[in-house]
């Protein structure tokens, strides 16, 4: 399907998200497959004066609220990625049900709409989830994914035997499944997986290989106010193994761009900080504004996009949707549209997404 | 009713207490109540902020009573029925004999002078006589050196004092008269001591009197554009050495010297010789952004005063002086100089204190950062922000021939 010249975006299915994707050109799209993580609603917020719902009644309420926005989410991954292949990820789903519900949707109205959706799945996915998710790879033979985690690896041996129970299970072989190895915030194992997975019976064979793993910080409680820089050593780490001319097989870069890897539900009342995340080649500038200001957004996206001293690294307004969002914004310190922070992640997201895209692009 | 009571600093926040006192009072409400509390405490801030703002400045008696005599046409001999007899009226009018209570009591009813201004103390600058020396701050003026060889102990203070003021004038010739004119201003949050005053004014001019000066000061030559052109010097290394010589070239002396304890000075203008202009800095805060805006708002008054009444101005400049015109101007004016209005409303450094944004904006206006960080700090009114940039260079080691408290 791809080989290592492939990126792979590791991605909520929100609204700032679908955007930012739905902002790429066609030739960036081609480089891409991104992985689409579903996550459930929040739960409303109590009207004035009222009681708070208990966990059961909130867990009822937002059970219902995904299924009625399910039958929607083709549509969206139509609108904002088009046809190309994609990665669906169910695993923070609340129920086993609701998952295998959410595939059998999700995959059989995406095969009505012409969407090429392949599932994921983990070695400790539920029997029922696994055999739903087999069932609808023989149906519509798009393939499957299987992802590993660092716990996989803790004996190569067991490891190697539940691949092959797995597959066997599904009556699938390595070149209809695609390995992707996610290492999510464990960059401090990553060249330990990168050994480990090179062991990994008949590497070759696996339709694709791919290896994840998220650099950025969970908040940005140690930036301070103004300019930081983040190593991105998610993409330092993989862009070293394919320098390296070491491995048998090099893996497909797949990154959680601008977030921090492990899913966090929002939290309520909640005020971000007007921060601008901008993706550089080996690290992320962070543009730290005060919580609740929004007028700083306008105020470091001119910092960003005006002053001489970014000139060497914004990339001006051609460059993508998010780079021209940041001048636009920049132009006029007084206006009221400031943008929110979901326009503002959108922004960032496709800024890192081009720039991602322009990196492997570039590579010989 | 939601009221967030807070310390009162501008005359907005005086305005706006005022206008939620009025609107409290009109409630009555209960003194034990939260905003029978709130009430209380508003009225307690509004007072110490009046107390800063509008110090009560009661003139001299003398003076009072000169004033309602030249008023009512009155000649000395009629104030006899107040004062007892010709001579006492005499004495009293040379300031030889202080009033009595009976003297006081009769002035308020006969000539409608209030008792508190009669009971306050005749001034002593205007004769040298009745100066008290031992007032002055003689342990840390000798500390310093001001008296040369000669020491306290065993010397007499008068005649000290005499020789030390004896280049610039008596204390009636170089203070007194000035302050008798009204002719000086002192913006100040605390009441600044008239001989600490004095004395530190009398080191600058004599300082700045030992300097030789290549031009002779013109009027009209300090603008906003030469101010302009000041403020650029800060991006250089010494550069408040830069300023001085700077300002030296266009006669115009600028002379730094500590403050005096019991005043609280970041600096002043003394305008009386209108061939040498003497600016006299403190850097009572050793900081780059202090130095450079204390500069720049007496220089200020310099452009803005020379030709005009005031022509000695002693500035705190931890107080917004809002209410004073030549103040107001000067602030107007130094910020103009360092941070121009137009440029800071379109500058991200008026929306977000961070580093970069001070930075970008130095570069553009071509001063140094810690100016721009300054401003910043103080339109926010938040001076936790960006403490390393002003703290970073400081201005104090390029004048080590002073002895700078630890």
């Amino acid at each position: 399907m791809f080989n290592s010249k492939h990126y792979i975006p590791i991605l909520k299915w929100k609204p700032a998200e679908q955007r930012a994707l739905e902002e790429l050109n066609d030739q960036e799209k081609e480089v891409i497959s991104p992985l689409i993580q579903l996550v459930m609603p929040q739960p409303k917020l109590p009207k004035l004066g009222a009681i708070e719902k208990s966990r059961e009644e909130q867990l009822e309420e937002v059970t219902a609220s995904f299924r009625i926005k399910l039958p929607k989410i083709p549509e969206e991954i139509l609108k904002s990625w088009g046809k190309s292949p994609a990665f669906i990820d169910f695993s923070l789903i609340y129920t086993g049900s609701l998952r295998i519900e959410g595939l059998n949707q999700i995959l059989t109205i995406g095969e009505s709409l012409r969407l090429s959706l392949i599932p994921v799945v983990n070695l400790s996915s539920d029997v029922e989830v696994r055999k739903a998710t087999a069932l609808l790879v023989k149906k519509y033979s798009h393939g499957l994914c299987l992802r590993l985690v660092p716990a996989d690896f803790a004996d190569l041996a067991s490891l190697s035997q539940e691949i092959k129970n797995f597959l066997s299970d599904c009556s699938l072989s390595e070149k209809d499944v695609d390995l992707l190895i996610d290492l999510k915030e464990r960059d401090d194992v990553y060249l330990k997986l990168i050994d480990l997975s090179q062991r990994i019976p008949n590497l070759l064979k696996w339709r694709t290989f791919i290896f994840a793993s998220g650099a950025f910080p969970i908040d940005l409680t140690n930036c301070t106010l103004g300019e930081n820089y983040i190593p991105r050593s998610d993409w330092t780490n993989w862009i070293g193994q394919i320098n390296s001319k070491k491995l048998q097989r090099y893996p497909s870069f797949a990154d959680y761009t601008i977030l921090h890897p492990i899913h966090k539900e929002s939290v309520r009342f909640f005020s971000p900080s007007a921060s601008i995340r901008y993706a550089l080649k080996d690290q992320w500038l962070v543009m730290r504004g005060q919580k609740g200001k929004t007028v700083q957004y306008l105020a470091n996206a001119q910092l960003l996009s005006q002053d001489q001293k970014f000139s060497g690294v914004f990339r001006g307004a051609d460059f993508s949707f998010g780079d021209a969002y940041i001048v636009e914004k920049g132009k006029d310190l007084k206006t009221k549209k400031t943008g929110n922070p979901a326009n503002w992640l959108t922004a960032g997201i496709n800024c890192h997404l081009t720039c991602t895209v322009s990196q492997i692009a570039s590579l010989p | 009713m939601k009221i967030e009571i807070k310390v009162i600093k501008t005359e907005e926040e005086y305005k706006e207490s005022l206008k939620l006192i009025e609107e409290l009072m009109h409630k009555d409400p209960d003194p034990d109540s939260e905003e029978g509390e709130k009430l209380n405490l508003l009225a307690t801030l509004v007072k110490d902020y009046e107390s800063n703002a509008f110090p009560e400045s009661l003139p001299d008696p003398i003076d009072a009573i000169l004033f309602r005599m030249e008023q009512q046409n009155l000649k000395p001999r009629d104030l006899i029925p107040y004062m007892g007899s010709r001579s006492k009226v005499s004495e009293v009018l040379s300031r030889k004999r202080p009033l009595t209570i009976s003297m006081i009591r009769a002035l308020e009813i006969g000539l409608g002078i209030p008792a508190k201004v009669l009971i306050k103390e005749s001034d002593e600058f205007r004769n040298d006589d009745d100066i008290v020396w031992s007032k002055f701050p003689l342990k840390e003026m000798e500390n310093r050196g001001y008296f040369g060889k000669k020491s306290l102990a065993n010397s007499n203070i008068k005649e000290l004092m005499e020789d030390f003021l004896r280049p610039v004038g008596t204390p009636s010739e170089f203070m007194g008269m000035a302050m008798l004119r009204k002719s000086y201003y002192v913006r100040s949050v605390r009441p600044m001591d008239k001989k600490a005053l004095t004395a530190w004014s009398a080191q600058i001019v004599k300082k700045a009197n030992k300097i030789s000066y290549p031009t002779k000061f013109k009027s009209g030559v300090v603008n906003l554009a030469f101010m302009q052109k000041v403020a650029k010097l800060s991006v250089e290394p010494k550069s408040p050495l830069l300023a001085q010589n700077f300002l030296k070239d266009n006669g115009i002396a600028l002379i730094v010297e500590p403050h005096f304890n019991q005043t609280y000075l970041d600096g002043g203008t003394i305008i009386t010789n209108k061939e040498l202009p003497v600016i006299g800095l403190t850097i009572r805060y050793d900081r780059l952004d202090n130095f450079w805006f204390t500069l720049m708002h007496e220089l200020a008054h310099i452009s803005l005063h020379y030709d005009q009444n005031i022509n000695l101005f002693y500035d705190d400049l931890d107080r917004l002086d809002s209410n004073n015109k030549e103040e107001s101007e000067a602030d107007y004016l130094a910020g103009e100089a360092l941070v121009s209005k137009s440029k800071w409303e379109n500058s991200p450094a008026k929306l977000i204190p961070s580093p970069i944004a001070a930075e970008s904006l130095a570069r553009e206006l071509g001063v140094h950062i810690a100016i721009v960080a300054g401003k910043m700090r103080y339109e926010e009114e938040s001076y936790q922000y960006l403490n390393t940039i002003v703290n970073q260079e400081k201005v104090r080691k390029y004048f080590p021939e002073i002895k700078w408290e630890k």
